[in-house]
Order: C-alpha cells, then structure tokens, then sequence
C-alpha cells in the first residue's frame, strides 16, 4: 500500500470526517508516529544495515551522518546498534577489510569498561576489535583504526517519514493495514472520552500489547 | 530530530487549538521545553564535547546545557573522578600542584564547573583538526563525555529537535498532556489522561542508551 492508500483507509476508519480530520494531520499526527510505534515495540519488523568508513586516527563516528546506499543520510533514525562488523557485509558480495583481509565482528564494549582497562585507551592505535557507544548517536571504535576501515552496522531502524501520496512504508505490506489501525487510534485522542479511549484500544489491540489494561 | 513547529502543529492537533498567535505558540514552546527537560533530568540524550586546557587554569565551565558529566580525558587519557577528602589525604595544597593532570572534581563548584588537577602545564591546540567528529585537536585539551538538555537550543519554530524520532513522539503526548492539564478555559482532563497513557506507552518501549 502506498501512503495514499492507507490514509484513504484511515479517513474510512474515521467516517470519512475530512473536515475533523484533515489530510495533512491524518499522516504527520496519525500514519507516521503510527509506524513508528509499531517498529518500536516491534524492532525486528525493521532491522537494516548500514556502511560507514571511519577515516585514519578517528576515535568515533557520529551516526547522524551516515548515508544508505544512495547517498541519503539516515543516521537520524538509527534506533540502536545491535552489531558492528569489520568489513562491508551489507550486499551480497561482502568485502573484507582492506587491511587485515578480514570479516570480523566486533564485540561491544562501554566507555567506563574501556576507562577501568586502561588510561590511555582513547590513544591507543591498532587492530580494531571492539566499538563503543556513547548515548544514541557516537559508535566509537578500540582500537583508533590506523588507516580508513569500513565497518557494517546492523541497528533497529526508525522507519522513513512518509511524504508523498506514492511513498511506500519500509514495513512489509502485512503491516500496512496495522498502521492504519494505529493511526486511527492516535488520531482518536483528541476526541477525549469516550472515543479516546475506544482509540486506546484500538493501538493495543492493532500492537497485542500482553498488558492492554496499561495502553487501554 | 524534526523541526519544532511540526511538533507545535502536532500538538495543536491533539489539543484542538486554533489559535496562531505568537503568545499561544510561545507558551506551547515553553511547554515542550519543560518536557524535554524532564528526559533531559534522566540523563536520556548524551553528548560529548571538546574543552580547549589551558595553561595555569584548573577550573573549566562548562556549557549550560551540560547535565552529567560521566568521564574526562585529558590529552587522550582518563582522569579519575575525585572527591577533595581524598585529595587532602593524598596531597597538601592540591589547588596549587601543577603537572599532567590525573583528576577532576565537581565537589564544591558552581553548577557545571569542573576542577582538574592538577593544573596543566600547557596550553592545547585550538586549529581545527578535518575530519574529526569533534572538529578539535584532542591532543593537551579535555573531552568530556556527559549529558546535556537540548531544551536551551529549542526556542525558535524553525528549530530541529537533536533528538530521535522516537522521543518527540513522546515529547508531543507529554506537552500535549502538561497543556491539556493546565487550569485555564481550555482545560481538558480527558484528553491528558489519553496522553499520559501514550506518553507511557512510548516511554516503555524507547531504547535508552547505555553509558
């Protein structure tokens, strides 16, 4: 479904209020905060990966600027890191780390583990075989890599913003309707009682949240 | 990370308020910026940032935005969190020592003031070193890694929000409930029930960062 066709689907949920219920609000307060929640509490409906090269000497990279295969930064919606591998993993073609000839994931470590290991960790200058992660943004590298290293990351992702009547959401189709549901839901709230509340409900149901009572 | 009047127009949305004026908008920013305060408080958004040492100076201020500050390095090594109990019983006159420096210290400062100790012999470079993702030399000068409260540099509409998508969702519901709660004519307790439950449903499943 392309965001025309879930939003038509929404206005139907809503009575077709377009008057209450604009078009524009239906998709920045109802479709897309939807999406999101749904890939929130269900993160493996959107798991990718991404490659950043980290230029020689670099302790970190900034995750906010790293770019898909086209170019287009999505470090914004990098949600959490779940792996780092040494190497470019992400097509089906891997390529080994120039350096070391190598395919190698590496472990996760904290900047306080590093900080008890030694006191010059931040110095030190070798064989990559750990990254760190500061807050959701910084993915930093031990050791600091001597000369420029791609390295894959594998990360939760925050779904794209849907913008135009032909923009497809990154979810699979199954979930399309899910999302409908959702933003019926979210957009419902604003009625307050009772209606805000069948609203509640409704994400809870669309999600099958364990604990309704809590969202209901 | 959007623009802060996509989540004005959003909260509008919830709360049904038609009115533009430049008083309500302000008054919605005022409110978010509460908001992102209470997540700033829990530590939620880190940060790391780059301190120019100075020879002969132990004290540094830093930014007001700055909220916890975790770790400090100085020129690329740790230094050790220290309390001046602990400083008095290892050195006398400790304000005073000059050399590399091996601790730093909040107690008895102002707000956002660190002391290192002891005090640096030399002065760091400040010629920007590209690429780096702190843009600064690291080499003699300090790198704190903390946590900061964006809040302070949301003021205008046209502001983006450094944050995820994830949390302004959560910011929104929770700006939305603080205004549908307040004891005005436009009070609307229903509604900020809902939200709250939204706020809370998000707040269950955002990832919070290890530190």
């Amino acid at each position: 479904m392309t965001l025309s066709d879930i939003q038509n689907l929404v206005a139907l949920k809503l009575g077709e209020q377009s008057l209450f219920y604009s078009p524009e609000e239906v998709i920045r307060s109802g479709i897309n905060p939807a999406q999101r929640l749904l890939c929130l509490v269900y993160p493996l409906i959107l798991n990718q990966r991404a490659t950043a090269t980290v230029g020689a000497d670099l302790p970190f990279i900034d995750l906010r600027q790293v770019t898909d295969a086209s170019g287009i930064i999505i470090g914004n919606r990098i949600r959490k890191v779940n792996r780092v591998m040494l190497g470019n993993v992400r097509g089906d073609a891997p390529v080994h780390n120039a350096v070391t000839d190598e395919l190698f994931e590496l472990r996760e470590t904290t900047v306080a583990a590093l900080s008890k290991r030694a006191n010059d960790w931040m110095s030190q200058r070798g064989l990559i075989r750990h990254y760190w992660k500061w807050g959701t943004y910084w993915l930093g590298l031990y050791k600091r890599p001597i000369t420029a290293t791609t390295v894959t990351i594998m990360y939760d992702a925050v779904p794209a913003q849907l913008v135009g009547d032909a923009d497809d959401p990154q979810t699979q189709d199954v979930y399309h309707r899910t999302i409908a549901e959702i933003a019926t839901g979210l957009l419902l709230v604003k009625e307050g009682s009772p209606q805000g509340e069948r609203g509640l409900q409704r994400i809870a149901a669309a999600l099958a949240l364990k604990q309704q009572g809590q969202a209901a | 990370m959007t623009v802060l009047s996509e989540q004005i127009v959003r909260i509008r949305d919830i709360l049904q308020d038609t009115d533009t004026s430049p008083t309500n908008i302000s008054k919605i920013v005022t409110a978010h910026q509460e908001s992102l305060q209470q997540l700033a408080r829990k530590d939620m958004f880190s940060q790391i940032q780059w301190v120019n040492a100075i020879a002969l100076q132990g004290l540094y201020v830093l930014p007001d935005p700055v909220v916890t500050i975790s770790h400090v390095l100085y020129n690329e090594r740790v230094l050790r969190y220290v309390t001046e109990i602990g400083l008095d019983r290892k050195y006398h006159g400790w304000e005073d020592i000059l050399g590399e420096p091996k601790y730093w210290t909040t107690e008895h400062q102002n707000p956002n003031t660190i002391r290192i100790i002891p005090v640096p012999k030399r002065t760091g470079s400040t010629i920007p070193v590209v690429p780096s993702p702190l843009i600064q030399n690291m080499v003699d000068n300090l790198v704190v890694f903390h946590t900061e409260d964006p809040s302070s540099d949301i003021g205008d509409e046209t502001d983006v929000l450094p944050t995820l998508f994830d949390w302004d969702d959560l910011l929104v519901y929770e700006t939305a409930r603080m205004l549908a709660e307040r004891e005005t004519s436009l009070q609307n307790l229903p509604v900020a029930q809902l939200c709250n439950q939204l706020t809370n449903l998000w707040a269950r499943y955002v990832y919070v960062p290890s530190r």
